[in-house]
């Protein structure tokens, strides 16, 4: 078939004139100065805050303060493509990032892009990154229970869906293990879990995502990386962005759960911004504004009443600490911020005590609405020996020049620290803890040697596993009657002659 | 670029509380200024040099007024600019203080970008275009660059404006790959 020139180009002036050619109208600046992931840009008198703008080569940035005769601006990319006089154009809308069930399983960075090689993410909605938090009226109480598979949590500190629960220590204390077992226990759950990376390095989070992977979690898991790698900017954002990843679960009536790993670095990369962008300086050089920072991204965190789905947001934001100076000026705020803590000890964490909570300084102010039951009433008794035991543990070197009661407290307070000890990614379910809680309290180990407590904890497991698993489904149902007690003793005395 | 936020502190501080009259003068010696520096862009770098005795590059600097209408407002802002070591933003303020009479006067200059030469009918049509969409005056300054492949582009200090062929083809570009997706 021959093709006729003016056939093509009759062709060409039919489509083209069936096209629409309009005029765009941009509101501009001039880069005045660029550097540091920091541009200012002369002109844009209407910019709002927090708005993105375009530069040349497709980079964005986000306007953060909006001065007399400048706009102070944040770079999201490659500030190196940008350079001074280049024209900046408004944009007049506000960061948002990709939502949806796509992002679930996916490895991406703080604007939603995907980092892990597998493809587009396709999604239908985009959210904006700062949104505000709910309020009072949209909320109910937090009353349903997150388990995180650690004894010496879902007992003494328990958690609850839409709460606030901050993991504080100093480096190398177990914090991000914490984490990554509660995002594993959440398997067989409805949790929907969002880990986000802040200014660590890409090996440790590429550590965090292949036990993510080989345990089947990523599935329920969104993982959001502002490596160290990243510009102050992205680290900045990653957080808000992770958290309005989590938020449209919580919205349709699902429950998610958020853990910011960790604040104190997002605090200093707030820090750089806020100097770079010449804001004034105040306590160890942080901005006035760092407590809003944080208090604005952890109110996200809620339970919604049932009109609006009764979907939650649980967040676990993680300090690290100096020296386990729970005093300084960022560890404060966040623990005035938060709902309860958990502290974890470098001293417990050397003398073998994992996970390593002190249960002294740990707390959680809304979780006990929210525990289970049966669980409920074995941890009183618990708390009680703990304590306990703390206070004798310096007279236990004495040994028998004690009395009979102190040295029975003494030896129930080592069993209780053996059972609340727990190997890395190893949750354990709410009927076991509560079994081997009850155990201890009733006195059934005091017989056991320290030693083999754990040995003994791995067999009464198996055995639980395989002969009374019925019953371990049901105990946990209700508060520990008479009966169940009955039984569980009853369970307990087989065991032990057993082992 | 920088000096764009200093010379427009200047440009203030020279036009504030003059009267109508005194403006259309101030214009008039922008535009002589503006000329001069055109036809010796050299005379920035001598004024701003170390290498001559500060006294010697006010003479220089002066020089220039002489022809000017407000020569005492100029000897003082030279002498100001030489003192702090800030004469190479003189441009910048020679900029902002015709863009500052101009707005006065609602006019505004408008830089417009066009692939090819156009007849003036239509330049004459693009401007009143944009004239509605400004809501004042316009003062073109034509440029052509191929690269536009047709329409025109106009820029103001705070605004880009777009009817290029090459903008509507990106965006279909980019509307056929959302698409595709």
């Amino acid at each position: 078939m021959k093709i006729q020139p003016d056939e093509i180009s009759s062709i060409l002036r039919d489509k083209i004139k069936g096209l629409k050619f309009d005029i765009d109208i941009f509101e501009t600046g001039k880069v005045v100065q660029v550097g540091d992931g920091i541009a200012r840009i002369y002109g844009m008198d209407n910019v709002m805050a927090g708005e993105m703008i375009k530069f040349p080569g497709d980079v964005m940035g986000m306007a953060l303060n909006l001065e007399e005769d400048n706009v102070g601006c944040i770079i999201f990319g490659e500030a190196e493509k940008i350079k001074e006089g280049d024209i900046a154009k408004r944009t007049k809308k506000i960061l948002q990032v990709p939502v949806g069930e796509a992002m679930l399983g996916r490895v991406v960075n703080a604007l939603g892009e995907p980092l892990d090689g597998k493809g587009e993410i396709k999604v239908e909605e985009y959210h904006p990154v700062e949104r505000k938090a709910l309020g009072v009226i949209q909320r109910q109480p937090v009353k349903e229970p997150l388990q995180t598979g650690l004894k010496a949590i879902d007992s003494m500190i328990p958690i609850g869906r839409g709460q606030r629960e901050l993991i504080i220590g100093d480096r190398q204390t177990g914090k991000t293990a914490i984490a990554i077992d509660t995002i594993l226990n959440q398997k067989d759950t409805d949790i929907i879990c969002v880990y986000v990376a802040i200014g660590q390095k890409k090996s440790s989070v590429a550590k965090i995502v292949n036990t993510l992977e080989a345990s089947g979690a990523m599935k329920y898991t969104i993982v959001v990386i502002a490596s160290a790698a990243e510009s102050a900017s992205l680290q900045y954002l990653s957080p808000y962005s992770g958290c309005t990843m989590g938020e449209y679960f919580r919205d349709k009536g699902k429950h998610a759960l958020i853990i910011y790993d960790d604040l104190s670095k997002h605090a200093v990369s707030y820090r750089e911004l806020s100097l770079l962008l010449r804001r004034p300086p105040g306590r160890e050089a942080y901005p006035g504004d760092v407590f809003y920072l944080h208090s604005r991204l952890l109110e996200r965190a809620s339970k919604l009443n049932d009109e609006l789905g009764g979907g939650s947001l649980t967040a676990l934001p993680i300090i690290e600490t100096q020296a386990d100076d729970l005093t300084a000026y960022i560890p404060t705020n966040v623990i005035s911020i938060t709902d309860g803590q958990i502290f974890l000890n470098s001293r417990l964490f050397h003398s073998g005590i994992r996970p390593a909570i002190n249960a002294g300084l740990s707390v959680s102010r809304v979780g006990g609405n929210a525990q289970l039951k049966s669980m409920k009433s074995v941890t009183g008794q618990l708390r009680v020996a703990l304590a306990q035991y703390t206070e004798l543990e310096a007279f236990a070197k004495f040994g028998s020049d004690l009395d009979k009661a102190t040295q029975a407290q003494i030896t129930r307070g080592r069993r209780i620290v053996e059972i609340l000890k727990q190997a890395q990614y190893s949750p354990l379910s709410v009927a076991k803890q509560t079994f081997i809680i009850f155990m201890a309290n009733e006195g059934y180990l005091d017989e056991i040697e320290v030693e083999n407590v754990q040995k003994f904890e791995e067999e009464l497991y198996s055995t639980l596993d395989s002969e009374y698993k019925e019953f371990m489904e049901s105990m946990i149902k209700d508060k520990l009657t008479d009966e169940t007690k009955e039984a569980m003793h009853k369970i307990c005395k087989k065991v032990l002659s057993k082992f | 670029m920088k000096n764009i936020l200093v010379a427009k502190r200047y440009s203030h501080a020279i036009i504030s509380g003059l009267d109508d009259k005194e403006i259309k003068s101030i214009l008039v010696d922008v535009e002589i200024m503006n000329s001069s520096i055109k036809t010796e862009p050299e005379l920035i770098r001598a004024v701003n040099s170390y290498l001559f005795p500060a006294n010697k590059r006010l003479e220089i600097a002066l020089s220039m007024t002489q022809k000017l209408k407000n020569t005492e407002l100029w000897k003082n802002l030279f002498s100001i600019l030489i003192k702090k070591h800030r004469f190479n933003i003189i441009t910048e303020i020679l900029q902002d203080l015709e863009n500052k009479i101009l707005d006065k006067h609602n006019k505004i200059k408008v830089g417009l970008t066009i692939a090819h030469k156009l007849p003036e009918n239509v330049i004459n049509s693009i401007s009143l275009k944009l004239k509605n969409i400004l809501e004042k005056n316009v003062i073109l300054e034509t440029k052509i660059d191929p690269d536009i492949l047709g329409g025109f582009v106009a820029t103001t200090d705070s605004l880009l404006i777009d009817g290029s062929i090459k903008n509507n083809l990106v965006k279909l570009l980019k509307v056929k790959s959302i698409k595709k997706k």
